[in-house]
């Protein structure tokens, strides 16, 4: 026996199915463009049906029973290892770009052209030793490449301070991150209580976990709870960084003693604040880029970073300074004087890139270089010629046999190798991992189409549950009004 | 695949944005003019083009050194054709002079143009170039030639040496001499020699021989057991005895000088030769012919370099002669008119042996010179084709990626606007 009013049920639940579809529709539309947004969907079932009833199992409508976000959790883990990857090589992309800069070669102002300067200034010396335009012209050069020299250095340290400011910033960046992941992880856990998916949540949590996985490698995993919720770990290297509700703080540590120029040994560590000042190890991400431009000195397989350029421009000023100087001792000046040292040579301190500098003796009395192989005239240019044939000289170097020229050449060739590899395995990391999130939104991105499909669908359902309404009311109408009428 | 409408915009932009940098780079390419801008690049053709930077440099210098040396030798030729003309002068008027006919009077008058004659040496003998005197050595800022003839030289005990020979590169190691010492031209005359011999000749009275480079650090000369070691000097060798181990430990080579010159204090050549230490080179000077034999022991090569020298107030043989015809033009001296002949004869060829030196060396730089212009030539133009963007390619290039990309923005603008959306009503 069926009731009367039954049927009504049946159909409002139609309508609520529809209207709670086209809510989700809505809320996919509205969120098309929101970063990090997975695509909801319905879960509908048909309800519970009626047994016993003579006629057979009556249907009693429509339910819906959950709403699920479409999101691969195999891509999210494939995409953040590849961005760290990504990440890694476009920070150091980016940093030898601007050291490319610093020695801006091929160009009009590199180290090239004041050296072809100076020894062309020593040319004509040799040719009017006496002459006092000469000699002010090669002491003029001379400072020009100093200076140049001076000012690459300058920029190396102050590189390397300015790597050392963006990895200090990463970190905090990292706390920021983990501080914010560890918070969303208490609301998912409480709002999961009951077992449904916190969708919304979640997108804004692995959001946070991809911009987490540009600066750092990590690793996640997530295990169920007791009731139907579940935890949610992050480790960097082994190492938990976030653990459900807690996060390991990470800091910077400043190496005692003050960073001087000269590039030897680190600058500041990144430690675990929680765990005795452990060093972290970091495996990949911007942060890895950036600490391997900063520390990379090329030695033993490790990177090169600014510190192997800047022992390079430091090899080159001390060994250009002990060359030209050994020959200038040699000569004799135009008063008669044994040469002393054309560059600043102490014996106290070593020669770098940054205190590389014409002898101040030199400069104030430019009859003092010794372009003289004995002290018998003004026109004898016998040591200009041989401290000339320095250039040819291949033996100043310690890491490399050739001359002046080359080793120059072989610091831009290092860099623009380097570069050129950072270039290529920037385009192709970020390749795999363009087509990696691509995959991603093509998973869980919104599709208008697929949505406005959705929303005549669910449009018409409705329609189709109202109209069941008006025709039920006719029946009833039929049935309470004009039924047993006959001979009133 | 499911597309969805972020994943179209997403690659739309990805690849909006490689056109574009595409772009940029033919862009770069084509406003600079060279295939590449930074040294990534193109690794391999940056560093090249350094390199071939660097001799394009090297090789305007040394074509400026090369026309420095040329303008230095045509002066030089001026002046040593300028003696030329002066000898054949004075042979005209020596010839004259030497005819029996002539009165005292007419050789006085002789004398007279032959004393103008003999101050055109002078000025010949100081003749500047840029400033610098060209005869005089190492010491351009010097005049050669004191108006009596003798070698001025700044005064004091000033020397000439032979080896004062300004060398200028004109290329890697290759170098070529620009001056000639005055002493080739003038020669040397004390009083008392004789006027007859050639200019050569009359130099070969004093000598330094020098020795090699010591390398005392890696040759050290063991003389514990005492090292002897002869010079011959007029015509006899004297043997010289050195002790001491010289390692530039114990003692080094102004110690080594101090023992030879011991030694030789207490020799024969006392006052004749002397040592000394120049440029780490042991010099032995002498005031006569002498060589010296064993010497490789103590890191000498026998007789490595001779050279002579003129000291300041040293008499020009050259102008010796002319004070000679003078003297005896004035003298009414016919024997002595004719002997000049062949003096002014020896000269002559002197001076001509000289002039064609000159021509053999313009010959030389003439060559160099244009050797430099060729590989110049051939350096810009292997630099050219390394670094320079061959325009038309990259023009091409450009309007293709012109192209891709307006077609990239049309196709976009055509795949973002219709959606479902605007077909329902």
């Amino acid at each position: 026996m069926r009731t009367t009013f039954g049927s009504f049920n049946i159909a409002t639940s139609g309508l609520f199915a529809s209207q709670r579809a086209l809510d989700i529709t809505s809320h996919n539309i509205s969120n098309a463009n929101t970063d990090g947004y997975s695509r909801q969907i319905t879960k509908q079932r048909a309800s519970m049906p009626i047994y016993g009833d003579p006629s057979g199992v009556v249907g009693t409508g429509v339910e819906t029973y959950d709403i699920i976000r479409i999101r691969s959790s195999y891509l999210d883990a494939k995409y953040w290892g590849q961005n760290k990857t990504y990440r890694e090589w476009n920070v150091k992309q980016a940093q030898l770009e601007s050291l490319e800069g610093v020695f801006n070669e091929p160009s009009d102002t590199g180290i090239r052209i004041v050296m072809d300067e100076f020894f062309t200034a020593l040319e004509e010396l040799s040719k009017l030793p006496g002459d006092s335009t000469c000699r002010v012209n090669v002491i003029e050069k001379a400072n020009m490449l100093t200076t140049t020299i001076n000012r690459n250095g300058h920029e190396l340290v102050n590189a390397i301070r300015d790597v050392n400011f963006s990895i200090k910033n990463k970190v905090s960046q990292i706390n920021s991150l983990s501080e914010q992941i560890a918070n969303l992880n208490k609301h998912i856990f409480n709002f999961e209580l009951g077992g449904n998916k916190a969708n919304d949540l979640r997108d804004q949590r692995n959001l946070l976990l991809d911009e987490l996985s540009s600066i750092v490698n990590i690793t996640v995993t997530e295990m169920p709870g007791p009731n139907g919720n579940s935890y949610m770990d992050v480790k960097i290297g082994g190492i938990t960084l976030i653990d459900h509700m807690n996060y390991n703080k990470m800091a910077t540590v400043d190496e005692p003693g003050e960073f001087t120029e000269l590039g030897s040994g680190k600058i500041s560590r990144i430690v675990w604040e929680g765990l005795d000042n452990q060093e972290v190890s970091i495996g990949g991400g911007e942060l890895r880029g950036l600490l391997d431009v900063r520390d990379g000195n090329g030695e033993n397989h490790s990177y090169r970073g600014i510190p192997y350029y800047l022992n390079k421009l430091n090899e080159f000023a001390k060994g250009f300074t002990k060359a030209f100087n050994a020959q200038h001792n040699k000569g004799i000046d135009l008063g008669g004087s044994q040469g002393q040292d054309f560059f600043y040579e102490p014996a106290a301190e070593e020669i770098n890139c940054i205190n590389f500098k014409v002898n101040s003796d030199i400069i104030a009395n430019p009859n003092t270089i010794a372009a003289s192989s004995q002290g018998d005239g003004e026109s004898n240019n016998e040591n200009v010629k041989l401290l000339i044939e320095l250039r040819e000289y291949k033996g100043m170097f310690t890491t490399l046999i050739g001359t002046p020229d080359d080793f120059v050449k072989s610091i831009l060739s290092a860099l623009a190798v380097d570069s050129n590899q950072a270039k290529r395995m920037t385009t192709n990391s970020q390749a795999l991992t363009d087509h990696t999130y691509n995959s991603r939104l093509s998973e869980s991105g919104v599709s208008l189409d697929e949505e406005m499909t959705n929303m005549v669908k669910f449009q018409q359902a409705y329609n189709a549950s109202a109209r069941m309404i008006t025709t039920l009311d006719a029946i009833l109408d039929t049935t309470v009004n004009r039924l047993g009428l006959v001979g009133r | 695949m499911r597309v969805t409408n972020s994943m179209i915009i997403n690659n739309l932009m990805r690849n909006l944005n490689r056109n574009l940098n595409r772009m940029e780079k033919t862009q770069r390419n084509l406003s600079s003019g060279k295939k590449f801008v930074n040294p990534s690049d193109d690794p391999i053709g940056v560093s090249r083009s350094l390199r071939l930077n660097t001799e394009v440099a090297a090789m305007a210098q040394y074509k400026r050194n090369a026309d420095d040396v040329l303008s230095w030798l045509s002066t030089t030729e001026m002046a040593a054709k300028n003696i030329n003309e002066v000898l054949k002068r004075a042979k005209e008027l020596t010839v004259q002079a030497a005819s029996e006919t002539n009165s005292l009077s007419e050789r006085v008058s002789i004398a007279e143009e032959i004393k103008e004659l003999r101050k055109q040496l002078i000025t010949i003998g100081n003749t500047t170039y840029a400033g610098s005197y060209l005869f005089s050595g190492f010491k351009t800022d010097k005049p050669l030639l004191a108006e009596d003839g003798t070698y001025d030289l700044g005064g004091g005990t000033n020397k000439l040496t032979f080896d004062e020979v300004i060398e200028i590169n004109i290329g890697v190691g290759d170098r070529i001499s620009e001056n000639f010492v005055g002493q080739r031209i003038f020669g040397l005359y004390s009083p008392g020699d004789d006027l007859n011999i050639t200019t050569a000749e009359s130099l070969k009275q004093q000598q330094i021989i020098t020795g090699s480079y010591l390398d005392l650090d890696n040759h050290p000369i063991d003389a514990t057991a005492g090292l002897t070691f002869s010079v011959t000097y007029g015509g006899a060798p004297v043997p010289l005895t050195i002790n001491g181990m010289y390692d530039n430990a114990a003692n080094d080579i102004n110690d080594l000088r101090d023992a030879i010159d011991t030694a030789i204090g207490l020799s024969p050549l006392d006052g004749h030769v002397s040592v000394s230490v120049v440029n780490n080179k042991i010099v032995f000077e002498a005031d006569g012919e002498f060589s010296i034999q064993s010497g490789a022991d103590i890191g000498i090569s026998e007789n490595e370099k001779s050279v002579s020298k003129v000291t300041a107030g040293n008499k020009s043989q050259l102008i010796a002669i002319f004070d000679q015809l003078i003297a005896d033009l004035e003298a009414d001296d016919t024997d002595g008119i004719s002997s000049a002949l062949t003096r002014i004869d020896n000269q002559f060829y002197n001076v001509n042996a000289i002039i064609s030196e000159i021509g053999v060396k313009v010959n030389r730089v003439e060559l160099t010179s244009n050797r430099i212009l060729d590989d110049t030539l051939n350096l810009k133009d292997l630099l050219s084709k390394n670094e320079d963007a061959d325009i038309a390619e990259v023009v091409m290039n450009l309007k293709m990626q012109e192209y891709v990309y307006q077609a990239s923005l049309s196709g976009g603008a055509k795949i973002i606007q219709p959606s479902l959306v605007d077909f329902l009503r």
